[in-house]
């Protein structure tokens, strides 16, 4: 009686688990904007990126350390500029951002990633 | 020739001026090496002229200690001494190291080696040592007292300590070993599985519709910025594998002020048209 009262109830929490994810997933491909998604999808490739890259210094070795310093940082940089651009053209956070505009929010982004590229490239080695 | 130690004509004019004029006397001596979580390995406690035996080993892990009352012998009182040292001199090879005792309370003083010190004062010189209190007072003389011998511990260094003049030991430089570089097949793998997200992204973008027909609206301003946004990371990768710093930061603050303006353009030009 006890087994069975466990594993039914295992059953309602993974179905409850899953029925939120795809509830998630539904309201997310609804209800955000195309621009918001193109900077998320972004976003993941960075994550991505940082983690095979870390995934690589674990197997390989930290040889040569400012290289894997400097490319794990900059996918983590890049990760917190387009967190920063989404939060700022996001149509919801208006009241946090009375002024600017996506435009110059993208102003910011490309300037922070030039001279993230340049801090990169002088510790890449 | 080994020059005379000048610890030792500060010993011999301390007892000579002691004789002369009134004497510094000293109380509550106390010789004390310690283990690391406290115990008490050695604690001799000695009265003027007396001395201790069987002396014990110090190390590095055990601080090693002397503490000391002076007074004057005219007076009675406690003493602010102007020279208050503590001396280990090494019986087979004659070398000295005194350590200054600090003055506390009441004139008592005291004297800790402690293991950074051990390391760069006693390490090198292992073997038996006699352990002085050298102390001097401008009104009250000088007085010199062999309190007893320890052991300090440590490896013998290796060379002729007696030359002063002549060649050193040679020096062998030893090399730090190379860093062991990963294999080139694991290498070229991940290099591939990192570029392999870029075309990923693409492809999501593409099939969540973004593309580029709005560029056809406004397309001068936004192509020039493009442009000079790739030319900033072509310096970046320039910088990187020529490392000229100050050329690249002209052709930045070249490019700066261009870059500026087209992107004002492309941007207002954006808003104007409501892209």
């Amino acid at each position: 009686m006890a087994r069975e009262a466990t594993s039914s109830s295992n059953e309602a929490f993974a179905t409850s688990v899953s029925g939120i994810v795809s509830s998630l997933a539904r309201d997310y491909a609804a209800n955000t904007p195309q621009r918001l998604k193109v900077i998320d999808a972004y976003m993941a490739f960075c994550v991505v990126v940082g983690v095979l890259q870390f995934v690589y210094c674990g197997l390989a070795g930290t040889f040569p350390y400012n290289a894997f310093l400097a490319g794990f940082g900059s996918a983590v940089a890049c990760f917190v500029f387009a967190a920063n651009l989404r939060m700022k053209t996001n149509p919801k956070n208006r009241a946090q951002f009375p002024t600017g505009s996506p435009e110059g929010a993208f102003t910011e982004f490309v300037f922070c990633h030039i001279a993230l590229h340049f801090i990169v490239a002088n510790f890449l080695g | 020739m080994k020059p005379f130690s000048l610890v030792k004509i500060a010993a011999a004019l301390c007892v000579l001026a002691s004789t002369c004029i009134a004497a510094i006397s000293t109380s509550n001596v106390v010789v004390k090496v310690m283990e690391r979580t406290g115990d008490k390995l050695f604690e001799k406690k000695l009265a003027y002229p007396k001395t201790f035996d069987n002396g014990p080993t110090i190390t590095a892990a055990t601080p090693f200690s002397v503490s000391f009352d002076a007074s004057s012998d005219r007076t009675g009182k406690a003493l602010a001494l102007d020279q208050a040292f503590v001396s280990l001199r090494n019986m087979e090879t004659g070398d000295e190291m005194a350590f200054a005792a600090k003055m506390g309370k009441n004139g008592s003083y005291r004297m800790d080696v402690t293991r950074k010190q051990f390391r760069s004062h006693l390490g090198a010189m292992p073997g038996k040592h006699m352990v002085s209190l050298v102390l001097g007072s401008f009104d009250e003389g000088g007085l010199f007292y062999e309190l007893g011998e320890v052991q300090v511990a440590g490896k013998k260094r290796i060379g002729n300590a007696d030359v002063l003049y002549g060649p050193r030991d040679e020096i062998h430089h030893r090399f730090a070993e190379p860093q062991r570089m990963p294999n080139v097949l694991l290498s070229l793998v991940f290099a591939g599985l990192v570029a392999a997200p870029l075309l990923a992204l693409v492809g999501v973008w593409v099939r969540m519709g973004v593309n580029m027909s709005n560029l056809a609206k406004e397309p001068v301003g936004s192509s020039a910025l493009m442009v000079l946004v790739a030319a900033y990371m072509a310096l970046a990768v320039a910088y990187w594998i020529g490392v000229r710093l100050l050329p690249m930061l002209a052709y930045v603050l070249a490019l700066a002020l261009p870059t500026y303006l087209v992107g004002q353009y492309a941007l207002s030009r954006r808003i104007q048209l409501g892209l």
